[in-house]
Order: structure tokens, then C-alpha cells, then sequence
């Protein structure tokens, strides 16, 4: 702890000069004034080892570009820079391993387009249909992006002549509201389902128009949790499809990927990768199995759903950022 | 300066457990006269009670008190005596009215600090043991915030900090408050202001304290009393007898009763 007592003319003179030497989160402790008005404040603040740094955001986001630009190899070429950044972005050991290999075996010299190839040796990719063949329901962890991503896919549908029926079992304060104000939005009819039963007749009623189900949040590491979204998923006979976010940790990304595989998901769709750096987490969920359907960089509904094709990827893993297709483009 | 801390923020009052730690962070408060001196306030209350000099390092309590120690905590550590033939007696000892034990270090041997885990852990659960044939043992912690010094404290029912109305004294404090609740999250030592020119500075020494205790952990230590200066405290030290027989009615004295009694029972005194 550091303790520091200022003499000043003013209160607000003491306690900029607290904030300025303690910091904005230093306590004042005892405070006296003086009859001339003049004050006497003592602040007390802790401190770790590790001092923040006084960047600007401006110069803290420079410094980190170009420190990423270093560690991930964007100046070097061809399979150093792939290799640089797979360590860059902690894709798992096993993932790496055999996209190098792959890499090396046909490298073209330019870098984006061998990784591309390399990926596409590896995992497969499959797009959301605009007609899929069975209801699909949209499965993902608190705030992974469930919602706005059926948003997507119907605002994609209905550009393309075809509406879609948006169905919710999420019962959560809100959730249906918002389901609601996006099909409103859409032109498209949206039932809310309590449980499996009135799912089971919503679907029924929905008849040939492709059906998208949000669910509520579950998380994938717990066993009840997965239970439930089996079940509902095996009364209305849908396709889960998982809907997981760019940023966690590798590690966890491939346990969760694995676990959604493990109760009939095949695909993934990939959320936020706007605020995500490193990637790690992409190649995790392939190699847990999963097939890319999307990848959504912002949360916007506007700014579409990319197909994840192995070029995207592969410019996620090597490029500075990532763009959302425009609705649709692309798509096989 | 005027306090910060509001009135309905003033910690629940509650009474000290049996195995009382008393300690500073930083030396040179008093620590050592508090302790001889809330032994023999204790003891005139009628309770059994034992003071352990946990300073091995520099110990000083028989200096202070004017012993002759048969024994001492080194030669315990060293294995050479039982614990219970390190105790020396103030007053006649704990089986007398008004005298109670104590068990002496020896000051220039091996340090608390020195003592590796083991040795720490012997230290603390003979303490423990000692106790136990007591109603009240005080330990005389080392001042600064080693290992060893937050073990012991940490083996205590209840930890004594006493402090002073120095700038230092409040951040040795807190940093020792910091550490021990590294090992036990619940601690909540008492807080005496000693030395205390005036009430006012006092009262904002102690909000100074609290109130980064309630900033930066999360709890208030709750005020044991306030001792005033009192030219007395050092008359004493220096003729090598405790307070309570040199200076029975001394202003600093009639605090440390105070203090005693609010340990002992704990809200029935004034201090708030």
C-alpha cells in the first residue's frame, strides 16, 4: 500500500492531485481543512507488481498491432508465417502438427492460399442451407450469440424468397421479446415453446418452411444441461447446431466442441470474432470433430454471416481482421 | 482531521478469544509494555493467565518485567526443556492473585524467522498447548510480518494490533493485516491506538486504518481502546518493572485496564 498525504488550496485541487499521483482508484482516508480553507487530504492506494501502463488507447492499440504483427509473423513468408502463426494464435499441438505437414506438402508460396489448402484438407466445411432439410436447433453457452445469429440466417432466408418459422424455448426475462422483435422486423411468424410438447406441435404446424429453434443457454460442461437439449432435440427431430464464441481458450473451446459433438451436433458456427485475437479456438472445434457452417465477426444483425470457408479461416489466422460476407454471398 | 467513518459502519463488538496474538508490524509502538501490562490487567480480573514473549529473536520481556528466567522459548525450540519448565512467574505467577506466567525468549538466538516450517508449526501447537491450562495467553509477536511471526498469529484465537498515530505505523500495520489474512481469510484483529497525544488523532488514526482495511480487504477491525502518552510508560521500561506496580494510576495504565476489559467481555466498555 502507498500512503500519501497532499496539502492543496482547494478540495478539488487535493483530489486531482490524488488521482494523479495514487491513481483514479486511490481512497482518501482522512481529510482536514484548514481556516484559510486550505485542505490536507491523506489517500492510501495498493499496488501490485505489475503497474499499468499510461498509454493512450490510441498508443496501446498501435503498440499492440505491431507487437501482434511481430509475434505472429506477418513479415515473414510463406510456410514460417504459417508456422508462426498457429503458435500465435495456440491452436492445439495436434491441429498444428498436421496442418504444417499439410502445409508443406502444398505450398504454393503464397501463404493465405496454402494455409487455405491445408485447412480445407483437414476440416470440413458445411454451410447452412437456405432450405435445410430438418428444424434446426441453435445451441450455445450464455451469450455465445444463439439469437442474433437465427437472426441472421432468417434476414439471409427471406432476402432469398424464403421465410422461415423462428421458434424460442428460451423462457428467460427478455429472451422471447427479442426473438419476437426480430421476426416482427423480418415479416416471419415467431411461437414461443415452453417445452418439447408445444415444440413438437409448433414444428408440425410450420410444415415445409424451414424451422429455426433458439434454446436456452446451456452449458456444454454440464451433463443435466446436455440432457435437456438432447431430449428437445430428439422430440422435434432437429439438427443441433452449435453456436460457440471465437475467444475462449483453446483448450476449453475442444472440450466443448466435443461435448456438443457427443450429443449430435455436426456443425459449428463462430461468433465475435471481433473481439477476439487469437483463434486457437476455430481449430479446436474442428479438431473436436465439428464441421464450419459461419463465422459472424460483430454482433450487428446486419453485418451478415460469412460461410466458413477454408479461405476465411485461413485469413482469420494470418490477417489483421476479419470481414462479414455480405448476406448470402458465396453460399454453395 | 475529521473522520471519514460513519457511525452505522462501526464493527459489532465482540470479546477476544483465550489465545490472544498481540502485534504491530512496525517495532517500536509499545507493543511489549501493552502486553506485560494487559497480563496483569487479566490476571487482577481473576483470570489464569500466561504471556509468551513470540519475539525469539529479540525478546525483551523479561527485561521489561525485571526476570531472571529459569528458562526460555530457545531452549524449548532446541528441545533442551518442556514448555512448562520455561515458565517463570510476575507477581508470585498465575496461581497467585493479581501474578501471572510467563514463558521469556531470549533475546540474540535463533530468530522466528529462522524457523523452517516445521519448527514453526512445533512452536505455535506447543503455544496452543501451553494455553490450554490458561484462561488467557498472550503472545508478544515479533514486530514485522514474517513467515513465522503470521503463523503464530495465525494459530491465535484473536490477534491484538497495536498501533500509533505515525503514517508508517498505519502501513506496517496493514501490511501486516494483509498477510495474515492470506492464511486466514476471517481474521479480524482488534485495534489498539497507543501512545495517543489526543483523542481526536487517536479516533483518526484508527479511521485511517479501518477505513483502508474496509477499502482494500473488505472488513472493519474493530477499535479496542485508545492509550494515551504517558511519561510513566517510559519510567517503567527504563526501572525494569511493570506498569501496574510502578505506575498503578497512571493515565496510560487506566487505558490498558480499559482495553483489558474490553477484550475480556467485550461491548460492555466505552469505546466505540
Amino acid at each position: 500500500m502507498r500512503l500519501r498525504t497532499f496539502n492543496a488550496r482547494s478540495m478539488s485541487e487535493a483530489m486531482a492531485a490524488v488521482r494523479r499521483e495514487l491513481g483514479p482508484d486511490a481512497i482518501i482516508i482522512a481529510t482536514h481543512e484548514q481556516d484559510d480553507g486550505a485542505v490536507s487530504v491523506r489517500a492510501a492506494a495498493e499496488e501490485g507488481a505489475v503497474q499499468p501502463s499510461s498509454d493512450t488507447p490510441e498508443a496501446a492499440t498501435k503498440r499492440r498491432e505491431t507487437e501482434r504483427a511481430k509475434a505472429r509473423g506477418d513479415n515473414a513468408d510463406g510456410l514460417t508465417r504459417i508456422a508462426r502463426a498457429l503458435a500465435w494464435h495456440e491452436v492445439p499441438d495436434s491441429a498444428a502438427e498436421a496442418i504444417m505437414e499439410a502445409a508443406i506438402s502444398l505450398e504454393d508460396g503464397e501463404a493465405t492460399a496454402t494455409l487455405a489448402r491445408a485447412l480445407d484438407t483437414r476440416y470440413p466445411v458445411h454451410p447452412v442451407e437456405l432450405r435445410p432439410a430438418r428444424p434446426l436447433l441453435f445451441a450455445g453457452a450464455p451469450g455465445a450469440g444463439k439469437s442474433s445469429i437465427i437472426a441472421r440466417l432468417a434476414a439471409r432466408a427471406v432476402a432469398q424468397g424464403v421465410s422461415p418459422v423462428l421458434i424460442s424455448t428460451d423462457q428467460r426475462a427478455g429472451a422471447e421479446a427479442q426473438m419476437a422483435a426480430y421476426a416482427k422486423a423480418l415479416g416471419l411468424s415467431f411461437e414461443s415453446a415452453p417445452g418439447a410438447h408445444e415444440l413438437d406441435l409448433m414444428i408440425e404446424q410450420a410444415g415445409d418452411a424451414p424451422v429455426l429453434i433458439d434454446t436456452g443457454a446451456v452449458n456444454p460442461l454440464d451433463l443435466e444441461d446436455l440432457e435437456s437439449l438432447t431430449y428437445l432435440a430428439a422430440t422435434a427431430d432437429a439438427e443441433i447446431i452449435a453456436v460457440m464464441e471465437a475467444g475462449q481458450i483453446p483448450g476449453d473451446a475442444e472440450d466443448t466442441a466435443a461435448l456438443f459433438s457427443s450429443i449430435g451436433a455436426a456443425r459449428v458456427i463462430f461468433t465475435r470474432l471481433d473481439v477476439a485475437r487469437r483463434m486457437g479456438a476455430l481449430l479446436a472445434a474442428g479438431e473436436a470433430g465439428l464441421s464450419y457452417a459461419h463465422i459472424a465477426a460483430s454482433p450487428f444483425i446486419g453485418s451478415g454471416l460469412a460461410p466458413a470457408t477454408p479461405l476465411r479461416i485461413a485469413r482469420a489466422l494470418l490477417e489483421e481482421t476479419v470481414l462479414d460476407g455480405p448476406d448470402g454471398e458465396d453460399t454453395p | 482531521m475529521k473522520s471519514l467513518l460513519s457511525a452505522n459502519s462501526a464493527p459489532e463488538q465482540r470479546k477476544a478469544g483465550p489465545l490472544l496474538a498481540i502485534a504491530s508490524g512496525k517495532g517500536g509502538v509499545g507493543k511489549t509494555v501493552i502486553a506485560g501490562a494487559l497480563a496483569s490487567c487479566f490476571a487482577a480480573r481473576g483470570e489464569r493467565t500466561l504471556l509468551v514473549d513470540g519475539d525469539l529473536g529479540m525478546a525483551n520481556i523479561d527485561v521489561q518485567l525485571g526476570l531472571h528466567p529459569r528458562g526460555d522459548l530457545a531452549g524449548v525450540m532446541a528441545g533442551q526443556i518442556s514448555l512448562a519448565e520455561a515458565v517463570s512467574c510476575v507477581s508470585g505467577g498465575a496461581d497467585m492473585a493479581g501474578g501471572f506466567d510467563v514463558i521469556a525468549g531470549r533475546s540474540g538466538s535463533a530468530s522466528l524467522a529462522g524457523l523452517d516450517p516445521a519448527g514453526a508449526a512445533r512452536l505455535s501447537a506447543g503455544i496452543a498447548a501451553a494455553s490450554m491450562t490458561y484462561d488467557r495467553t498472550l503472545i508478544d509477536l515479533a514486530a514485522g510480518a514474517d513467515r513465522a511471526t503470521i503463523r503464530l498469529a495465525a494459530a491465535a484465537d484473536d490477534v491484538l494490533l497495536v498501533i500509533s498515530d505515525e503514517p508508517t505505523s498505519l502501513t506496517d500495520a496493514y501490511a501486516f493485516v494483509k498477510l495474515l489474512r492470506l492464511r486466514d481469510e476471517g481474521a479480524a484483529p482488534f485495534v489498539l491506538v497507543n501512545n495517543a497525544t489526543d483523542e481526536a488523532s487517536a479516533k483518526m488514526a484508527y479511521t485511517s486504518f479501518s477505513r483502508t482495511c474496509e477499502s482494500f480487504l473488505g472488513f472493519i477491525p474493530p477499535l479496542a481502546g485508545i492509550v494515551r502518552r504517558d511519561v510513566s510508560v517510559g519510567k517503567a521500561i527504563r526501572q525494569q518493572t511493570a506498569l501496574n506496580v510502578s505506575a498503578p494510576g497512571s493515565p496510560a495504565f487506566t487505558d490498558i485496564k480499559a482495553v483489558a476489559g474490553f477484550l475480556a467481555v467485550g461491548a460492555e466498555t466505552a469505546y466505540a
